[in-house]
């Protein structure tokens, strides 16, 4: 296997195209490790991220928060700016896994495994986060979170994960996360919600839904159930059933997709008490 | 195969590594520092933790490129190279918090990057720092009560000289 540490993104992204889909991209590494270990072909490549500052940081500007693909979720929990201008990033970061999983794993490698039950990606899309999608020879694309989780591959071959771009914008927030033990466990379903209020009225909200589909995806009927209403346990269990009336959840050796259905009801519920 | 030099414990190690090597192949096999113990081998029980810029990670999980010009603990680095044991060594052994000894070594470096960053934890604070190592021996309580023994301990210490856990890097070599 050949290996490479690329110190810019336009160096990583003229070995995407020259690799294809023998190129193994390196950014914590958690999951490529399995990936590997089923075997690799001879001429596959290994392309380490590491080296590109570019890819790492966090930034913000009047509008937005700009958080580098290669930001873990250690930094997402005790980076001052996560935590002013989207702590449900924060949140859910501490929900990751196990501290030795958080010192790694990172944003951009959530986004691209596009696991239905993946820690990051529902906050994202209760932010309206989108994120850049860079290839050789062609300007960045932009698409959304949402969008981009739910293809399969995430990314074509010759593409790499760009900045994640979050709105700063005045929000209530909250997440509700299910789990067979407290410590360590990905969801059996998990929900974000994200609302801006126009006085006591809710004027624009965000439900998504991981565990819940097979991406995480937005709960648009529980959206609508809570934009323009006043916040009240009645507008939450409303919001609770529409949204398991959006889930499409799989039965798998975890859980059932009724038991699934109703605990989207329930945390959706909960989440939505907590605003 | 790929050059790297890594601290480990102190020494800096420089050697030749495959691009998809684990830093736990690197650390048992090339190093021979075999206090870091093989698991699950999936980042699930916790085994293989070691210390990379006083951070805890899964050495199973780990490639050993990205180890290159960090500072990388052991088990082996915790005591002192006369062999005296680390002050959360010791409440560990008074508190009974082993058994079978197989998670001790991912037990204690979990809890070394915790007490570095928060030395008077709580208990929940003990069981979320703990939360990624697995134990089937103990049933846990023993160790919680030798983290927070030690805790105390490293306190008292404080007060008189500085705590003997894994050295606090001030920036990558």
């Amino acid at each position: 296997m050949q290996y490479y540490e690329p110190n810019f993104i336009d160096e990583a992204l003229v070995l995407l195209d020259r690799f294809g889909t023998n190129a193994h991209v390196l950014a914590g590494g958690t999951r490529l490790r399995f990936a590997l270990r089923r075997g690799v072909a001879a001429d596959a490549a290994l392309i380490n991220l590491k080296r590109i500052a570019d890819l790492g940081r966090i930034e913000d500007t009047a509008s937005d928060l700009w958080i580098g693909p290669l930001v873990t979720a250690a930094a997402l929990r005790r980076h001052v700016l996560v935590g002013k201008h989207a702590p449900l990033l924060a949140t859910t970061a501490a929900s990751l896994g196990a501290a030795q999983l958080q010192t790694v794993a990172t944003i951009g490698g959530n986004i691209v495994s596009a696991d239905p039950a993946a820690d990051l990606v529902p906050a994202l899309i209760a932010y309206s986060a989108d994120a850049e999608i860079l290839s050789a020879g062609d300007c960045a694309r932009i698409a959304t979170v949402e969008d981009i989780v739910s293809k399969r591959p995430a990314l074509q071959g010759r593409e790499l994960l760009g900045r994640i771009r979050v709105p700063i914008a005045p929000h209530r927030a909250s997440y509700q996360k299910m789990t067979t033990r407290r410590g360590l466990e990905m969801a059996l379903v998990s929900v974000a919600v994200s609302c801006r209020m126009g006085g006591a009225v809710v004027a624009d909200a965000r439900v998504a839904l991981a565990g819940a589909a097979p991406s995480v995806v937005r709960a648009r009927g529980a959206e609508r159930a809570l934009i323009g209403s006043r916040l009240s346990s009645e507008v939450a269990q409303a919001a609770g059933e529409r949204a398991a009336a959006d889930a499409d959840p799989l039965t798998d050796a975890r859980a059932s997709a009724a038991y699934r259905r109703a605990l989207v009801a329930t945390l959706t519920q909960r989440a939505v008490m907590e605003l | 195969m790929q050059a790297i030099k890594v601290n480990v414990n102190g020494d800096v190690r420089d050697a030749m590594v495959e691009p998809d090597e684990s830093l736990l192949q690197f650390v048992r096999e090339r190093l021979q520092l075999t206090g870091t113990k093989e698991g699950c081998s999936t980042g699930y029980c916790g085994a293989c933790t070691v210390l990379v810029d006083g951070e805890p990670v899964n050495a199973c999980l780990f490639f050993a490129v990205d180890a290159d010009r960090r500072h990388v603990t052991t088990v082996e680095g915790l005591s002192g190279s006369d062999g005296t044991l680390a002050t959360l060594q010791r409440c560990f052994i008074e508190a009974a918090a082993l058994q079978c000894g197989f998670c001790t070594p991912g037990m204690l470096l979990a809890a070394a990057a915790l007490l570095e960053r928060t030395p008077s934890p709580s208990e929940h604070e003990v069981r979320a720092a703990l939360s990624g190592n697995i134990c089937r021996c103990t049933g846990y309580q023993p160790i919680i009560k030798a983290v927070q023994s030690a805790a105390q301990a490293l306190r008292r210490e404080g007060a008189s000289a500085p705590p003997r856990t894994p050295q606090r890097v001030q920036a990558r070599a």
